[in-house]
């Protein structure tokens, strides 16, 4: 089954992404557990697409306000993820390295997540 | 030599419908500007935390023009022109005068941030970075803003109407954009899956029965298609 390797691949992603998040934190070196914050916005990342496809009918198979609002908000919420690090390292808060490890880690997760939805998500029903 | 490139044409790229996706890359860039000039007025926010270096007032700007998008934002070009049935809160005038209120305030707000980071910033020689953040605020909202209200198509609903590159036979036409390719070839290798072919079906109360009926003998019927849009037969 094709779902099988696409999953494997998604979670072995997923682990890669928060093996970063991970390492900007605990390594001896920066040893700050501030870029934890960006694990907020992953969370909160596929809310709002799957708010719009549980509660507006896409009839015509394409766009609708609601979806367009929904992908206005997710693209706000990793813009969000970006930033954060960014920020948080202007502030010197974090490290230069801490951060660029939590972008890399960002990157990897959000493709993972993207993934996610371009093989499991498309037009079925979401189960639950 | 004079024309050279006339015969060239991008590769066509089958797996993207360009008028489906117009609407979706719109709405991402302007999510991705919007976003970026808040987290830019953090960033100066964070850097310069005192009073003197910026003054806690200059969030106004970009709070009012937060506030002027979702206002533009919030009323369909429909529901402008007074297309949509029943009268709303204030109908079309009200629909007009909200956009208007929206654009002033929009307006308003750059030129404000224009004014902070001239007024406040440059004339009086200090550290320029926080009124760069205001007007940098403000002018990627105002972009976000535009190319959110101007960058995506909504297809014209009237109850009779044919949506363009449409050959239906009659009846209602459906409020959003429709791909031209589905309609003149049914059983392509089009790029979405079709609307009919999935799980969701044609609901009853959109279309009336005479119309179904007309669908019937038209390819799009469920039973013409599998899940993925193959046919089955």
């Amino acid at each position: 089954m094709a779902g099988i390797k696409s999953l494997l691949t998604l979670s072995f992603g997923a682990a890669i992404g928060l093996m970063f998040l991970m390492l900007a934190c605990a390594l001896p070196v920066y040893n700050t557990y501030w870029p934890l914050f960006v694990l907020f916005f992953y969370v909160l990342c596929p809310i709002p697409y799957c708010i719009s496809q549980r509660v507006a009918d896409n009839l015509d198979g394409g766009s609708s306000a609601c979806r367009e609002l929904a992908i206005f908000l997710t693209t706000g919420v990793v813009v969000s993820a970006f930033g954060l690090p960014v920020i948080l390292a202007r502030a010197q808060v974090i490290a230069w390295g801490a951060c660029a490890l939590v972008l890399t880690g960002n990157t990897v997760i959000f493709a993972t997540i993207l993934g996610f939805f371009v093989v499991f998500g498309s037009n079925d029903d979401f189960g639950w | 030599m004079a024309g050279f490139l006339d015969n060239f044409r991008w590769p066509e790229c089958e797996c993207i419908d360009w008028s489906e996706r117009r609407n979706t890359m719109a709405s991402m860039f302007s999510g991705v500007l919007f976003f970026t000039g808040w987290w830019v007025m953090i960033d100066a926010a964070v850097c310069y935390p005192s009073q003197e270096q910026m003054n806690h007032a200059f969030h106004t700007c970009g709070v009012f023009a937060t506030v002027a998008f979702f206002m533009i934002n919030a009323v369909s070009n429909g529901q402008v022109r007074g297309d949509t049935y029943g009268e709303g809160c204030l109908g079309r005038t009200g629909a007009r005068l909200w956009l208007f209120i929206g654009f002033m305030v929009l307006f308003g707000s750059l030129i404000a941030s224009i004014w902070i980071l001239f007024g406040a910033y440059v004339v009086p020689k200090k550290e320029v970075y926080p009124g760069l953040a205001v007007f940098f605020q403000n002018v990627l909202i105002f972009f976000s803003t535009l190319i959110y209200r101007f960058g995506r198509k909504e297809d014209v609903w009237t109850p009779n109407s044919k949506p363009p590159g449409r050959q239906t036979t009659s009846g209602g036409g459906i409020a959003r954009s429709q791909t031209p390719t589905l309609n003149n070839q049914p059983h392509s290798k089009h790029l979405a899956l079709p609307p009919f072919c999935n799980k969701r079906t044609l609901k009853e109360p959109i279309f009336d029965r005479d119309v179904r009926q007309e669908f019937a003998s038209t390819p799009f019927v469920r039973t013409n298609c599998g899940l993925n849009g193959q046919q089955r037969s």
